[in-house]
């Protein structure tokens, strides 16, 4: 469905007045391929550029360079009028359903507006339509968002991305604002509607628990690059990397036991990405450092079915 | 078990334009020298409100009934003077976001050594040297060139760190965490976690901590209280929360987190969080609830003890 090929996204960023600006490396040297109907999420921390990447992949931003793929065509060249028609396929859901719904439109005028706007026929029954996919009833169509719950806010964000029947959906942290009980019937809902419509997803998200149970396949992003991509249950089982392994270790689990005697205890920080490490980005804070990380950026190198690891130590283990 | 901290038939009612809200609908719950306590709950459950009934620092437009006691003495009753007195050095508070929690404006060595000398008649070397010892027991390493810091020089974590070694200052003997880690990566999280429970076992205050995430309480709290619409549902020491869940609610809060080890289709809580301008009559959980009896629509169910330590508020385990 989206091919994803070498994505970099540069911004420039002047410090002082007379400095040339240097650049911040947000996405740099980004691959992955989704498929029809199935999800990738993309996993990390804050300032791993996960975010950025979903927007460049609709060209919310433009790429600094690289190619997107979309059903064959590089969407990455195209003009602006070109892509238009292709934007209608690729739609996009953000964190706070507040923010992302105007105000001062009623359910029923959000989710009519792309297809008015792209005049489309039987507007009315289609939006009844599509509140009824997301579990809404016509009552709602009248009320404004503050008149809603965060999980009714987002199931209209959610019908409003549907109406002009999508292919591709980027969903950024599409639950982390909504409470737990709330956030299981936004999920299923997302499974639910992926499955009928056969839309992909990428999906960006930093809760572990959420990913394995909405992907298919993950990418674990660290400063801009991923450091590890494979098949969810692989990766959740066997964690490769040495970053991917702290990801895992440091995710509360809510069955009680474990406190108070853990195995690894991660330490430091994400570097800043403006000043990034040499060699592996990940050295600092890499408890199997040796001098070859310092000095030498590792490959993202294939050891397994589907199965790709940035990490000098895991592919002398596999040689 | 010492008793540090008892809150008994706690209501707070906010006037609002559109209304009263009823937040608090009678709450309790001890916390037990030396423990660390936790609140569940989500938006809205009165979280937070408990936390700041306690140090009496709600809104004007709130009206509080109830009975706070804090080591043998009524908080309801101090004067704002004594309640002074008791924030900072005897209860102190670490909340959810540091970057706001701090004045941009002032290094991070004026901002401690101001909390430090507004309760303790120091001079400020002397200050300076408790704050440094401080700020090396929250594993900040180089504590010199952090005093000599702004806080948007430091990151999310080593401020948060810096809020935790401010509420340690005075060496007091409950510390309510705001949802502490929330605005955290979960690397950063785990390692504050870690350093609040290490600190916990050094010093042996009590802990109240708040927070909307089972895996935290699982993975910190001895013993664990959970909230719905206002009230205390269920309390218990968090293995038998775990193994053994009572309340219709906190079954459907477990049955909705995603299990990290492998997939298995959630079953969600139908409805959503009531409005407390005009909450359900009886119990405030009844329109959710799978196990709706007539009973529950008319009388508040009581908060009893079950089992040993193990309390649930639900007509059906007789709370009549």
């Amino acid at each position: 469905m989206i091919e994803v090929r070498e994505l970099k996204k540069y911004f420039p960023v002047k410090i002082g007045v007379f400095k040339r600006p240097i650049y911040l490396k947000a996405v740099d040297g980004v691959s992955f391929s989704v498929d029809r109907a199935k999800t990738l999420a993309l996993v990390g921390e804050s300032g791993s550029g996960k975010t950025t990447v979903g927007r460049t992949v609709i060209r919310l931003y433009e790429p600094t360079s690289g190619e997107i793929l979309f059903k064959g065509e590089n969407i990455s060249t195209m003009s602006r009028e070109e892509f238009k028609s292709v934007r209608t396929k690729m739609q996009m859901i953000y964190q706070n359903p507040y923010s992302s719904l105007n105000p001062r439109l009623t359910v029923f005028k959000s989710v009519a507006e792309p297809l008015v706007e792209h005049s489309c026929a039987g507007v009315r029954s289609r939006v009844y339509e599509l509140l009824d996919a997301v579990g809404l009833s016509v009552e709602h169509a009248n009320k404004y968002p503050d008149e809603l719950s965060g999980g009714q806010c987002q199931r209209v964000a959610i019908a409003r991305a549907l109406a002009l029947q999508p292919e591709f959906l980027v969903l950024d942290e599409p639950t982390s604002a909504l409470d737990v009980s709330v956030q299981a019937q936004v999920l299923n809902l997302l499974i639910d509607v992926q499955k009928e419509k056969e839309i992909s997803y990428l999906f960006i998200s930093h809760d572990l628990s959420v990913v394995r149970y909405l992907s298919d396949r993950v990418a674990i992003m660290y400063l801009g690059k991923i450091v590890e991509i494979g098949f969810t249950d692989d990766i959740f089982d066997d964690p490769l990397h040495p970053y991917t392994k702290m990801l895992l270790d440091s995710i509360p689990v809510p069955s009680p036991g474990r406190k108070r005697g853990r195995l690894h205890i991660p330490l430091g920080e994400v570097a800043s990405p403006l000043n990034p490490p040499t060699g592996c980005k990940f050295h600092p804070r890499c408890p199997f450092r040796e001098k070859q990380c310092v000095e030498e950026e590792p490959d993202l190198i294939e050891v397994g079915r589907g199965r790709l690891v940035r990490c000098h130590f895991v592919t002398q283990r596999e040689v | 078990m010492n008793v540090k901290l008892s809150i008994r038939d706690l209501f707070v009612d906010f006037a609002t334009p559109l209304g009263v809200a009823k937040v608090l609908n009678g709450v309790n719950l001890d916390v037990y020298q030396g423990e660390v306590f936790g609140v569940v709950g989500e938006t809205g459950c009165g979280k937070s409100v408990t936390s700041m009934s306690i140090l009496r620092v709600l809104p004007q437009n709130a009206y509080v009934r109830g009975s706070i006691v804090f080591e043998g003495e009524e908080l309801l009753e101090k004067t704002e003077e004594e309640m002074r007195e008791i924030r900072g050095s005897k209860i102190s508070m670490v909340f959810q976001d540091p970057m706001t929690s701090l004045n941009p404006l002032f290094k991070i060595g004026e901002q401690m050594i101001d909390v430090v000398r507004a309760h303790r008649s120091v001079g400020k070397r002397e200050a300076l040297d408790m704050i440094s010892s401080l700020l090396a027991d929250v594993r900040l390493s180089d504590p010199s060139r952090i005093v000599s810091s702004y806080p948007h020089e430091l990151s999310g974590g080593m401020k948060q760190r810096v809020m935790i070694a401010m509420a340690l200052s005075l060496k007091p003997s409950l510390i309510i965490a705001d949802e502490p880690t929330t605005a955290l990566d979960v690397t950063v999280q785990r390692q504050v976690l870690d350093l609040i429970l290490e600190l916990q076992e050094k010093y042996g205050f009590s802990v109240l901590l708040i927070t909307h995430d089972l895996g935290v309480v699982a993975e910190t709290c001895d013993r664990v209280g959970i909230m719905y619409a206002g009230d205390v549902v269920e309390i218990a020491p968090i293995e038998k929360l775990f193994s053994n869940p009572l309340h219709p609610y906190t079954r459907a809060l477990l049955s909705v987190i995603p299990d990290i080890s492998g997939k298995k289709r959630l079953t969600p809580l139908g409805g959503s969080v009531p409005s407390l301008l005009h909450p359900p009559t009886g119990c405030r959980f009844h329109p959710r609830c799978r196990f709706l009896k007539d009973v529950c629509r008319q009388d508040k169910p009581i908060l009893l003890e079950v089992e040993d330590e193990h309390f649930v508020s639900c007509h059906l385990y007789g709370g009549r």
